[in-house]
């Protein structure tokens, strides 16, 4: 699965290699990036969306997936694939809760949904770095962002 | 104390584990913000060691717009509730 770092020529991925590793950065957040031999990052990004994604289950308990009269964070919760699956088996596996607290309820709603939307920017940001131009910096890392670091 | 023995993490809602959390859900934007600044930061930064200082300033600069939100919108409210809206 792991291949060399991304090329700073104008070499191209395979497409179904980059197929292959945005379905795996999209199934396990970060994942994406240790795949393509970025350790660091893929941890970061995994580590941070993972507990986005179930800290908002701690906050707002298994009621807070899937909320049906809420479609967007309904559909960016899924962009957040594995963690969504095995939240939405937790969340099958128990039914009509008692103490509902619709404002918790909501923030958790939100984070899942912002953990779905941050890997969708994480799978963006895999794909730049397989099939991006970014030039090589000072001491020639080719992973040197076209925008520079600043903030 | 019956609420606290039921409490199962992950699977009630926090206000079953910690009385009163419902009413401390300003609080919650807190960690948001800061995932959200690690995140956007590392798909920007050459070098992993900077990320630390680049998100915390990123944290910083969110916490200020908000704040400066909400006071502007203070003060809009208490003009309006003082002097009713314009005609």
């Amino acid at each position: 699965m792991t291949h060399s770092p991304p090329p700073s020529t104008n070499e191209q991925e395979p497409w179904f290699l980059t197929l292959l590793t945005l379905a795996l950065g999209f199934v396990i957040p970060g994942a994406g990036h240790i795949s393509i031999g970025q350790l660091g990052r893929g941890l970061v990004f995994g580590i941070t969306i993972l507990t986005v994604f179930f800290g908002g289950m701690l906050i707002g308990g298994v009621q807070s997936i899937g909320p049906v009269d809420q479609p967007i964070w309904l559909m960016t919760q899924k962009l957040a694939f594995g963690p969504y699956l095995i939240a939405s088996f937790l969340a099958r596996s128990q039914p009509n809760l008692l103490d509902f607290f619709p404002k918790l309820r909501d923030v958790g709603s939100v984070y899942c949904g912002i953990a779905g939307m941050l890997n969708m920017l994480v799978l963006f940001d895999v794909f730049v770095r397989m099939h991006g131009q970014r030039k090589p910096g000072p001491s020639g890392d080719a992973e040197t962002p076209k925008t520079g670091a600043g903030s | 104390m019956n609420m606290l023995l039921a409490y199962t993490p992950f699977i009630d809602t926090l206000e079953q584990g910690i009385r009163g959390a419902d009413a401390m859900q300003l609080f919650f934007v807190i960690p948001l913000v800061l995932a959200i600044s690690i995140i956007y930061k590392a798909t920007k930064v050459a070098d992993l060691r900077d990320l630390p200082k680049h998100a915390a300033i990123m944290t910083g600069q969110i916490f200020m717009v908000l704040i400066v939100s909400a006071i502007a919108l203070y003060l809009v409210v208490s003009l309006v509730i003082r002097h009713g809206p314009p005609q």
